[in-house]
């Protein structure tokens, strides 16, 4: 019986330590050039927008290709895939390292100056916090018809499959707040966005039309034009009522991602007026991966078409050309002056 | 292919209620088990590593015999925290806080974990007896889920159906080894889309959550591979309880989409006990 006993362990043991390197091959190659290939493929395979991005693939790989040497550092490596990603110029295109990480956007683009301490400071009456402190609101020091909501994110702590948070519901705290102002400043700079069913939660609130935004299309193949069927992204009226008075959206270039489609959801309606700079322009999906050896590195895998069928993406949501502006810092707020005064009006 | 496979499962149903209605001896047996597995697994529409995994897991198990039928329903489950480089370097970001807005670095680690459930019900016929052997062969009905979560979540979720064979050797009064197979043929089952998550599949979660299964495909064994096998030996130690211990193993692919697929094994060592009614 012993014997038996042992080579029921025996057994496992083998199975255990063979069954990795059996059905997956050798162990993960390790080496630069390996990483580089898989990086490169996993990109070529998956990126959503190297046609909207205007970057050739392959030349970006005929180019980066012959830097990357087996005695090299990872610091080295790392300049090499700062090569190959900064054309992309993706703000959803990251790599992220033990000791420094790229943004292909960012990285690339000066960011926009503003402090939500210095507006509740200097504009903000009595500024209060609700949605796990991810909503600021309140009245102008200068006029108290005139309401101000600061959302500075899109998602809050654990985000699940199912992508309703809690946190989102609370809008209807600030709006019941303000709910006779005679117009609201709604302030999404610096949003780097979050889960697309919290946008639907919180602009519903300010729906005044049901509409379809946007359709969302996501890699589904190996072909460079291999997508699915899509995704209507829409603004669906939401709650016991909805804010349809004048409302000001501002935004800026950090306005990024699921803020970028709150931007564009809220534009689709009559009585909001963007103000500020730009968005980012970067509307995909962006699924985090992982290198061989654990780096960690970003993908957008999707593709936002306007139903016009032209693509935000790149260029971002960008403000009628009199409320275009850039802030030179964050103590001079031109953006939030320029929606004061629209709010006067 | 809808049809048939709606057919067998009916057919698996109600030959298998039919049988357990029958008026005949009936014997009940009901065995828990603690386990160990080891294995691992790749799930490449989230990323090209394997994850290692060393963990206990808990098995139920019931089987009713009864005439020449066997019943059983086997449930399993085990959660863990996977092993690879991954989940081994830690690695920073620069960011952006709005209401400062300033940059600054934050470091993170991976927060992956698995989730392994199977609910399996067989049902068999004995074929061959004598005084050492037993042999039953019949089919088998399995829901099975690999549940991966970190960055976003990864969830396989299959039912399948297949043949089924367990033979028993019966080595004298109290000694006994048997040994269960199975090959899954056809299913049903959801996969993660081939970008890992797809606009639908979040739009789809937020509104209805069961909706997510009429994003899934039909599977058979050319894009479904998988095999498991459970080896026993039993010790009665008295008319009503039985100990033991056992080895379970498991290989599937899941092949769907194509280009991306599960593959997963695992090896599990178990000791358990069984109670006779």
């Amino acid at each position: 019986m012993k014997r038996f006993i042992k080579l029921f362990f025996i057994l496992n043991v083998i199975f255990a330590f063979t069954s990795c390197s059996f059905f997956y091959g050798k162990d993960a190659d390790l080496s630069y050039q390996s990483m580089f290939d898989l990086l490169w493929e996993d990109y070529n395979e998956t990126y959503a927008l190297f046609e909207v991005r205007n970057v050739d693939w392959n030349a970006q790989y005929n180019l980066c290709k012959p830097m990357v040497r087996e005695d090299m550092t990872d610091a080295e490596f790392f300049e090499v895939l700062k090569n190959l990603l900064y054309p992309l110029n993706d703000a959803h295109v990251y790599v992220k390292t033990p000791f420094a990480s790229l943004n292909s956007g960012e990285d690339q683009t000066p960011i926009d100056k503003f402090s939500l301490t210095e507006v509740c400071s200097q504009y903000i009456q009595n500024p209060k916090k609700c949605g796990n402190n991810v909503i600021t609101y309140g009245t102008l020091k200068t006029d108290n018809t005139v309401g101000y909501i600061h959302i500075a994110a899109f998602s809050s702590g654990q985000t699940g499959i199912n992508q309703k948070q809690d946190w989102a519901s609370d809008i209807d705290i600030a709006l019941e707040a303000l709910k006779n102002t005679r117009c609201l400043i709604l302030d999404v700079r610096g949003n780097r966005g979050g889960l697309t069913g919290n946008v639907s939660r919180i602009s519903g609130r300010f729906c005044a039309q049901d509409k379809t935004y946007a359709i969302s299309r996501t890699k589904d193949g190996k072909g460079k034009n291999e997508f699915d069927k899509g995704v209507n992204l829409e603004i669906k009226k939401n709650g016991k009522w909805q804010y349809t008075k004048p409302v000001v959206l501002l935004t800026n270039a950090q306005t990024m991602s699921a803020g970028e489609e709150f931007t564009m959801a809220m534009c689709s309606q009559p009585h909001v007026t963007q103000v500020g700079n730009h968005t980012c322009g970067v509307f995909s999906l962006s699924l985090q991966r992982c290198l061989t050896n654990g780096w960690r590195y970003s993908i957008s895998v999707q593709k936002v078409t306007a139903p016009d069928g032209t693509t935000p993406e790149g260029k971002g949501i960008i403000p009628a050309s009199g409320n275009l502006i850039v802030n030179v810092t964050a103590q001079d707020d031109l953006q939030m002056k320029k929606a004061i005064q629209l709010c006067s009006n | 292919m809808k049809k048939f496979y709606l057919s067998v499962v009916m057919a698996v149903f109600l030959f298998s209620g039919a049988s357990l209605f029958s008026e005949e001896k009936t014997s009940v047996e009901l065995t828990a088990s603690i386990n160990w597995t080891f294995g691992s697994y790749k799930e490449s529409s989230f990323s090209n590593i394997s994850q290692g995994f060393f963990t206990p897991r808990i098995q139920l198990e019931t089987k009713i015999t009864k005439g020449n039928f066997m019943h059983k329903i086997i449930a399993d489950y085990f959660f863990t925290k996977p092993n690879s480089s991954m989940t081994e370097t830690a690695v920073v970001y620069k960011t952006y806080d709005p209401v400062t807005g300033e940059e600054f670095y934050q470091a993170s680690v991976s927060s992956l974990s698995f989730h392994r459930i199977k609910l399996q019900y067989d049902l068999s016929y004995g074929v061959f007896e004598n005084q050492k052997f037993q042999v039953y062969a019949g089919g088998f009905f399995a829901c099975n889920a690999y549940l991966q979560f970190e960055n976003y979540p990864s969830i396989t979720g299959l039912f399948s159906l297949g043949p089924v064979c367990t033979a028993n050797y019966i080595i004298d009064e109290r000694n006994s080894l048997s040994l269960t197979g199975g090959i899954p043929l056809i299913g049903f089952g959801v996969r993660p889309p081939f970008a890992g998550c797809s606009a639908e599949l979040m739009k789809y979660a937020e509104e209805n959550f069961l909706k997510i299964f009429t994003l899934g495909n039909f599977l058979s064994i050319h894009n479904y591979q998988s095999i498991f096998l459970d080896f026993t030996y039993n010790l009665k130690a008295t008319e009503h309880f039985t100990t033991g211990m056992g080895l379970n193993l498991e290989y599937s692919r899941i092949a769907q989409p194509s280009e991306r697929p599960l593959y997963y094994v695992d090896s599990n060592f178990k000791v358990f006990a069984n109670w006779r009614f």
